[in-house]
């Protein structure tokens, strides 16, 4: 029984999201003719791509054990900008600078954890009014448009894959590549794990953690560009509770709340999920109340999976007399 | 005791995801063999009033006409508009009504629709500039001169009519709100009224206060108050209460929308009147446009360079309010 349970915990732990997806997936498409379609598929794969990039830098920061709520509002300013600047300095001119002001906004992020020292839940909180209150104050709450042919471009499909879709193939290859294959990477986990540890085998955690709030609110803009591209607009309350559907994507995607842990591609296969699942709602026509109660639920199941994998975690390894405070825990992690 | 806590967060896992695939399964099956062609119809938001009239509009109005109806929420999110519409049109719809929480996201919805070939007419708000084949509005600039009759009826029965009256403002972008202004100046001037002021209160209610005690100050001789909504009304009353004054004696207030604010102060004697649109009508009129759209027929706009089509709208008074408002 118990060889069974930790295979399955470990299956579960490596893929447990992409057999989610397939299942619930397959479900849909067997049930519902309209759910199969090819269009059906590539809008999909397009309403999944805002909230997916976002969650990028979300896993970075939930990983090194911080959060940042205000990446919501950092989506709707840098998308304002962006789009507002699509006359000025064409369309990559623009969304090169709203990268720019995400990169700085996740900076100031940043600024305020390390050298104020306050909590990262606290300062982005702090921050996730104060951003969207700029983007109020910069648009004067009108929507700012643009028909620019290259900006709406973006929108449409190669063959049946939304070019959006591929530009997110392409963020989180880099992604990846910061992750799994840079010192950077090593140090964003080795700090989410063991913060002590970290600074004692001479990490600088200050400039480490700096720069995953900066890479938050980086992917945070790259994601309100793909917003903006959605909509052909912007405007000030675009994607306001975005942060909780974020945190709620990188969690249901395995990365632990508690720090120290996690995968990119679990947050890939959890935004597909999420889209798929508001998709779905739509093609089996779920009261609008029904859906806020579904979502509620798949927040609870993404919460409460973490929670049960840690359990699993502890059955697999027969629990060790440490030393440390929290037994077990930090050692089944790695 | 682990294994069996173990055993029960799978069964608790898989009794969830059963739960999910049961609720996802739980609805009406499609009747085979039915032909009906189908039309899809987004709404802002379910809560309000004024849309659960629209969409019975809609809604009625499929029934009558024979076609199937499939509803999307937009729960006020621009990005639920796009995607929700998205999904509409690959549910094989053969026209889209949609009545947009956020104008300036309707292009890119109206571009995928022309692709596919599926006609889209907008039921009130407003088009974002989008190539849409109708728009149902309320006649928002008829509303204007209805509430300018019906102030002017009212202070020529009256000893203290000065014939000074002022405006309380939308937001300037609203455009169809603005036109209930100029409705009402042209109107109200044609009867020898003069406007001593025109203020801007940003749709809301403090502000309409402010801006309605600021006018006074100026003008203590103005008699009446035309204000493009009924928050600012609200407020508006407030302020001539608040100025010793009472707002349907000494300065006669009209709001526009019917808000069941409104309706409650008509019903206690504050308010004086407002104009009522008629969602259920716009609603009812736009399944008829997509039919005949549907049929190959050519629509007649009230005016074809915005492609609009207007609705007409009502006086709501304290004589007529148990009509239209039996509860």
């Amino acid at each position: 029984m118990k060889q069974i349970l930790n295979k399955f915990g470990r299956i579960w732990e490596r893929a447990g999201i992409f057999i989610m997806l397939a299942a619930l997936a397959a479900v849909f498409a067997a049930i519902n003719p309209d759910f199969r379609k090819a269009n059906n598929i590539s809008n999909i794969l397009l309403q999944c791509t805002p909230i997916g990039i976002a969650a990028i830098g979300m896993t970075f920061a939930i990983i090194s054990g911080a959060f940042d709520l205000s990446v919501g509002s950092t989506m709707a300013l840098t998308a304002c900008v962006t789009v507002s600047l699509i006359g000025v300095l064409g369309f990559y001119g623009a969304v090169a600078a709203g990268l720019v002001l995400g990169f700085l906004l996740g900076l100031v992020n940043g600024l305020i954890v390390t050298k104020i020292r306050i909590s990262p839940f606290i300062a982005t909180l702090g921050t996730l009014w104060v951003y969207r209150a700029f983007a109020y104050i910069y648009t004067q709450n009108k929507p700012v448009q643009s028909t620019d042919a290259v900006f709406t471009s973006w929108g449409e499909n190669f063959v049946y894959v939304p070019r959006l879709f591929i530009v997110m193939l392409f963020c989180y290859l880099a992604g990846f590549f910061l992750l799994y294959k840079t010192p950077f990477g090593r140090y964003v986990f080795a700090i989410g794990s063991n913060r002590r540890a970290a600074i004692l085998s001479g990490i600088n955690v200050a400039r480490v953690t700096l720069f995953v709030f900066a890479l938050a609110g980086l992917f945070g803009a790259m994601g309100g560009a793909a917003l903006a591209v959605r909509l052909w607009s912007a405007k000030a309350d675009t994607a306001s509770g975005y942060e909780l559907m974020i945190i709620a994507a990188v969690v249901l995607g395995g990365t632990s709340l508690k720090g120290g842990s996690g995968t990119l591609a679990g947050t890939f296969g959890a935004a597909i999920l999420f889209a798929v699942i508001y998709n779905a709602m739509d093609m089996f026509q779920v009261q609008s109340y029904w859906q806020k109660i579904a979502l509620g639920g798949i927040l609870l199941i993404a919460l409460s999976l973490d929670g049960l994998r840690r359990k699993y975690m502890m059955l697999a390894i027969e629990p060790v007399q440490s030393p440390l405070k929290d037994k077990g825990e930090r050692i089944n992690e790695k | 005791m682990r294994n069996k806590l173990a055993l029960f967060d799978i069964i608790f896992c898989i009794a969830v995801a059963v739960c999910l695939v049961f609720a996802a399964g739980c609805k009406k099956k499609a009747q085979p063999g039915e032909t009906k062609k189908v039309i899809g119809f987004s709404v802002v938001d379910m809560q309000p009033n004024f849309f659960q009239d629209m969409e019975r509009g809609v809604r009625e109005g499929c029934e009558q006409m024979g076609f199937e109806y499939k509803l999307h929420d937009q729960k006020y999110d621009s990005a639920l508009l796009v995607s929700g519409c998205e999904n509409l049109l690959t549910r094989g719809i053969s026209a889209l009504i949609v009545s947009p929480c956020e104008p300036s996201a309707m292009p890119p919805v109206v571009k995928k629709a022309k692709n596919m070939g599926i006609p889209v007419i907008i039921c009130d708000i407003g088009s974002g500039g989008s190539e849409h084949d109708a728009i149902v509005i309320s006649d928002c600039f008829g509303g204007g001169e209805i509430a300018a009759d019906y102030m002017a009826k009212e202070l020529q029965k009256r000893a203290n009519n000065t014939k000074k009256v002022g405006v309380i403002k939308c937001m300037p972008g609203h455009i169809y709100a603005v036109r209930r202004g100029e409705g009402f100046v042209k109107k109200i001037q044609q009867l020898g009224f003069q406007v001593a002021s025109t203020l801007c209160a940003n749709d809301v209610r403090d502000q309409g206060y402010r801006v309605a005690q600021d006018m006074m100050t100026a003008h203590p001789e103005m008699v009446g108050i035309f204000c493009e909504n009924d928050p600012m009304a609200l407020g508006a009353i407030q302020a001539v209460r608040d100025a010793g004054k009472s707002p349907i004696d000494d300065v006669l207030v009209v709001g526009f929308n019917a808000d069941p604010e409104a309706i409650e102060a008509i019903k206690a004697g504050n308010l004086a009147a407002t104009i009522q649109q008629a969602p259920y009508e716009m609603g009812k009129q736009c399944v008829g446009l997509a039919d005949k759209l549907l049929k190959g027929q050519a629509l007649t706009y009230t005016d074809p360079n915005l492609r609009e089509i207007t609705i007409p709208v009502r006086l709501i008074t304290r004589e007529n309010l148990s009509q239209y408002f039996p509860r």
